[in-house]
């Protein structure tokens, strides 16, 4: 028998952000052709808006609005964290992998979870600062998406998302705490419930907006483009605005997603946020599904994190089984299932990268051929 | 105070950037001839790695001399050979049959690369040692043969991977050039329906491709692995980078230019960062009070940022260049 | 009477689900030039590569010697005696002019590849001096009579163009017409020539077949095609 806690809320958080997530790179993959092999970036985004840029904010309001407790905070700090006297104000310790944990969980809480309105504010500055992040990533990413080759563009976002995270993020212990991570603002007295109704909302507004792209007449143009030059080269100009947006949509879900996932961990590190699991599996998601399918994206996601955390259940059993140890079992041997999985996938449904109902879609190769022939 | 980084590290620099070169080379050459970014093949260098390390582990350990620096990349290369051509024949052509587009054997090559990656870290894990207990991690830097000059200890590595860069570089150059299947592998990266239609077996020769571009980066794997503190299959996640790195730079339209590209990219790395670094410390830190921050541990921005300079400046690489125009141009040459 | 080299019965072809040329029934005879011609866009390009197995076929048959070639992949038409010239890229620039004529032997052993180079040099000498330049470096009528010669390394009975004096000089562009005449005077090879200039290919062509559309709109003697003032008015931009 399974036990329940394999759905657990935290489990329910993970299922829906990985729901947003494979929405958010199905606009991108699936609708515009827009290779995003740097999608662990842009959740990073969110996570390090909760824990780096969060617990700053959150230090800084606490030093304004409660100075004498601030101060007696970073003396309480510094006498129970050895070497600490460096920090000169609450803001930079907070920021501090040795005293992050006690900063963030036994002055920072207590004080945001005391007072409403400050709560309300923190959480509406910390989303915005998310989204804020994600556009000018995103900015970023689209900068590069106007201009390259499907294929240069995937090397390029795959390298960029590894040069940010596992190097920029990675090595540098004062921005989200290096390879250490930070613990991150959490609101409310249960962060977890406050993470499951986010990421819920998030994941119908995700589902929405999908749906609303795929069907509008841009939508149906983006796909013509992404299957044929000819067309691509008759709307040039309103594909670049439409790229533009969906890519400024798709890194805001994304790092949303992040946000809520750290919530709901109430902790994040830049090492956990690698390309496997964030931008590997929200593709093998999408491929399962059938791409430019949203409701397949939410069947692909919802698969394979149950497939995912049942593997994770029975690691024990079958690490004996194979004579492997049970922790590689756990880490290593769904990597390889999921690799090979997709390999099967994109075998048996080649198509399955483009299964959309062609009746939704015109026939643009048809049409410009008509009209060229007419011209004649 | 030093701006330039000492002797062993120079060294240690031109084995790296040697090596990166071999992965660019290869990387190019499949580009070339089969039109997909291989993410795996970083990975397929690895094998190399595994390859040197049980080597040393079963057959060398007591003695490890020259003839492991022989053994050692040539097996590498091979077993790296072997596993390239398995993913063309058996997993890429297949897929570009049945009619994957170019963003799903993209994704392919993702695919394989996750696979092998976590292949190759379950068998350092799980298979014991004979002579070293554990396999994963393992150092094995000392296994190498020792040159001496004067005062000076070399590790040999950082000779013989430059060394093998160049002499592989010449013999494909001699395979490309005096052999029909050679010209026949160029006429065909040019013209695939043309050299098909003079009776070319196109798609041995995209087979072959494979197997040399997996023979250099398994030759690259095998001497690297006296680089790394310990052999983890793991490091090649962002090896990957910097080989694609060197590829775009060369333009992905050559193989002595990704050759060539690689090595820049590999010194700019390590060598550039470095005096960087040193310049920072010597300037920035110690006069106007910036922090006391390692700058060589974000020596893959030099390589990314490299990228960005060849994409916007010179987007078809430094292949696309017209060296010529730019000499007398810059007043050079006459012209 | 001369035997029939090729010859399509009710050919349907085209690109995928584009189907572009329609019901072409056409006859070339050994030793003779036969003149394609027919508006841009009309089919002569799919038509050729119809002939050489490079699209796909709805239905009808293609014939070589009296055998049907129809399902025939490419490269066994070029090994029963057929070259394709295609209108660009028929020349491998990046390969110098020796690793072309090479190429074009590829199947052949060595020794004969170098015997018939020999012959091939003798009847294009300037390929002589660049031998060891990239054909990137040749000039535009340089690189057809390159292709020409690659063309024959293989000793093909058939050769087709597809508007081998596109872009050139007229100069140039004669040269290549004289030698597409000699082929067929000197060396007795059958001929299919599709052209742009009408007027110049059907004054030199035996026979000639108009394309229209898709569809065979006249085939018959070059010279009667010529001589229609309504077909030619109509289609070729002759003048009336
Ligand atoms: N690869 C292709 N896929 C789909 N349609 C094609 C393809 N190549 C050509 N066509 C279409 O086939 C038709 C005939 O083209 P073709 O090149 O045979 O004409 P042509 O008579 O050679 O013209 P031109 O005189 O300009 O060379 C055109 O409508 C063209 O758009
Ligand atoms: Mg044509």
């Amino acid at each position: 028998m399974v036990d329940w806690w394999i759905f657990s809320d935290s489990f329910l958080v993970t299922l829906l952000v990985y729901v947003t997530v494979a929405l958010s790179l199905n606009l991108e993959a699936g609708f515009t052709g827009i290779p995003n092999f740097g999608k662990h970036l842009f959740v990073f985004l969110g996570a390090f808006a909760a824990q780096g840029i969060g617990v700053r904010i959150a230090a800084w309001v606490y030093e304004k609005l409660r100075p004498e407790e601030a101060a007696q905070a970073l003396t309480d700090v510094s006498r129970l964290v050895p070497g600490a006297s460096k920090w000169t104000s609450l803001v930079q310790a907070a920021a501090d992998t040795d005293a992050n944990r006690i900063i963030v969980n036994s002055y920072l809480k207590p004080f945001i979870t005391s007072n409403l309105a400050v709560e309300v504010l923190l959480a509406v500055v910390i989303l915005a600062v998310t989204v804020a992040l994600a556009m000018l990533f995103g900015l970023i990413a689209s900068y590069a998406a106007l201009r390259l080759r499907e294929d240069y563009l995937a090397i390029l976002l795959l390298s960029f998302g590894e040069l940010m995270v596992m190097v920029i993020f990675y090595q540098t212990e004062s921005l989200s705490g290096g390879n250490k991570g930070l613990w991150a603002i959490t609101f409310t007295r249960e962060p977890i419930r406050f993470a499951l109704i986010g990421s819920a909302i998030l994941a119908v507004i995700a589902f929405l907006y999908a749906e609303r792209i795929a069907n509008s007449p841009m939508g149906r143009t983006m796909r013509a483009v992404r299957d044929d030059e000819v067309a691509a080269s008759v709307f040039g100009r309103d594909i670049a605005l439409i790229r533009l947006k969906v890519i400024m949509a798709a890194s805001v879900l994304a790092a949303l997603a992040g946000f809520f996932y750290t919530e709901s961990n109430a902790s994040a590190t830049a090492r956990t946020f690698n390309r496997v699991i964030w931008t590997f599996l929200p593709w093998a998601m999408i491929i399962l599904g059938g791409m430019a399918n949203n409701k397949g994206a939410i069947v692909g996601a919802v698969a394979f994190l149950i497939g995912k955390r049942l593997f994770e259940y029975y690691q024990e059993p079958i690490g004996q089984a194979l004579h492997i140890q049970a922790e590689l079992v756990g880490s290593l041997l769904p990597n390889i299932l999921i690799g090979v999985f997709i390999l099967v996938i994109l075998y048996l449904r080649p198509q399955g990268i483009l299964p959309e109902s062609i009746s939704k879609t015109v026939d643009f190769r048809r049409l410009l051929e008509e009209e060229a022939r007419r011209e004649r | 105070m030093a701006i330039l980084p000492g002797f062993t590290y120079t060294l240690n620099s031109i084995a790296y950037a040697a090596a990166i070169g071999l992965l660019s080379m290869g990387l190019t050459l499949t580009y070339m001839t089969t039109r997909v970014p291989n993410f795996a093949h970083a990975t397929i260098g690895m094998i190399g790695s595994v390859v040197m390390l049980f080597l040393i582990d079963r057959v060398f350990y007591d003695n490890p001399g020259w003839t492991l620096f022989l053994a050692g990349p040539l097996l590498g290369g091979l077993a790296a050979a072997a596993f390239s051509v398995f993913m063309y024949v058996a997993i890429l052509r297949p897929l570009a049959n049945r009619g994957n587009t170019i963003i799903g054997l993209m994704i392919a090559t993702l695919a394989v690369d996750i696979i092998l990656l976590n292949i190759l870290t379950l068998i350092l894990n799980e298979v014991p040692g004979k002579n070293i207990p554990k396999l994963i991690g393992a150092p094995i830097i000392g296994f190498q043969p020792k040159i001496k000059i004067g005062n000076w200890v070399i590790d040999s590595y950082t000779i013989v991977l430059p060394l093998a860069a160049a002499v592989l570089a010449v013999a494909f150059h001699l395979f490309l050039t005096r052999t029909s299947f050679g010209v026949a592998m160029r006429a065909t990266i040019e013209n695939p329906d043309l050299a098909s239609a003079m009776g070319v077996n196109v798609s041995l020769v995209y087979t072959v491709s494979w197997a040399v571009s997996g023979f250099l980066a398994g030759v690259a794997g095998a001497l690297m692995a006296f680089a790394f503190k310990g052999v983890d299959p793991a490091v090649s996640a962002l090896i990957i980078v910097t080989v694609f790195a060197g590829s775009i730079v060369g333009g992905l339209a050559s193989v002595y230019w990704g050759l060539l590209g690689g090595f820049i990219v590999g010194l700019a790395e390590k060598i550039g960062t470095t005096m960087i670094n040193n310049i920072y410390k010597a300037l920035f830190v110690a006069h106007l009070g910036f922090p006391n921050i390692s700058l060589v541990n974000y020596e893959k921005v030099m390589s990314l940022g490299l990228v960005v300079l060849v994409l916007l400046y010179a987007p078809r690489g430094l292949a696309g260049v017209d060296w010529g125009r730019l000499a007398s141009r810059l007043g050079l040459r006459r012209g | 009477m001369a035997g029939v080299t090729l010859r399509t019965q009710a050919l349907n072809a085209g690109y995928g689900r584009f189907h572009i040329i329609f019901d072409i029934d056409l006859e070339v005879r050994r030793g003779e030039i036969l003149v394609i011609v027919g508006p841009n866009g009309s089919g002569k390009s799919t038509l050729l590569k119809t002939l050489f197995g490079l699209t796909k076929v709805y239905s009808g048959r293609v014939e070589f010697e009296g055998n049907d070639i129809t399902k025939l992949p490419p490269h066994a038409r070029a090994r029963l005696g057929i070259a394709y010239l295609p209108q660009t890229n028929n020349i491998f620039a990046e390969l110098t002019v020796r690793e072309n004529l090479k190429m074009a032997g590829y199947k052949l052993r060595p020794e004969i590849v170098e015997e018939r180079t020999r012959e091939v040099l003798e009847l294009f000498p300037f390929l002589k001096e660049k031998l060891n330049s990239k054909a990137k470096t040749l000039s535009g009528g340089q690189r057809q009579l390159l292709a020409m010669a690659m063309a024959l390394i293989r000793r093909p009975r058939l050769l087709m163009f597809d508007e081998p004096t596109a872009g050139l000089a007229p100069k140039a562009a004669k040269e290549v017409v004289d030698r597409i005449l000699w082929l067929r005077d000197e060396l007795g090879k059958t001929v299919i020539w599709v052209e742009q200039n009408a007027k110049l290919a059907l004054e030199k062509g035996d026979s000639a077949v108009l394309m229209v559309s898709g569809r065979v709109a006249y085939a018959g003697p070059a010279s009667d095609l010529l001589a229609d003032k309504d077909l030619g008015k109509r289609y070729l931009g002759l003048k009336g």
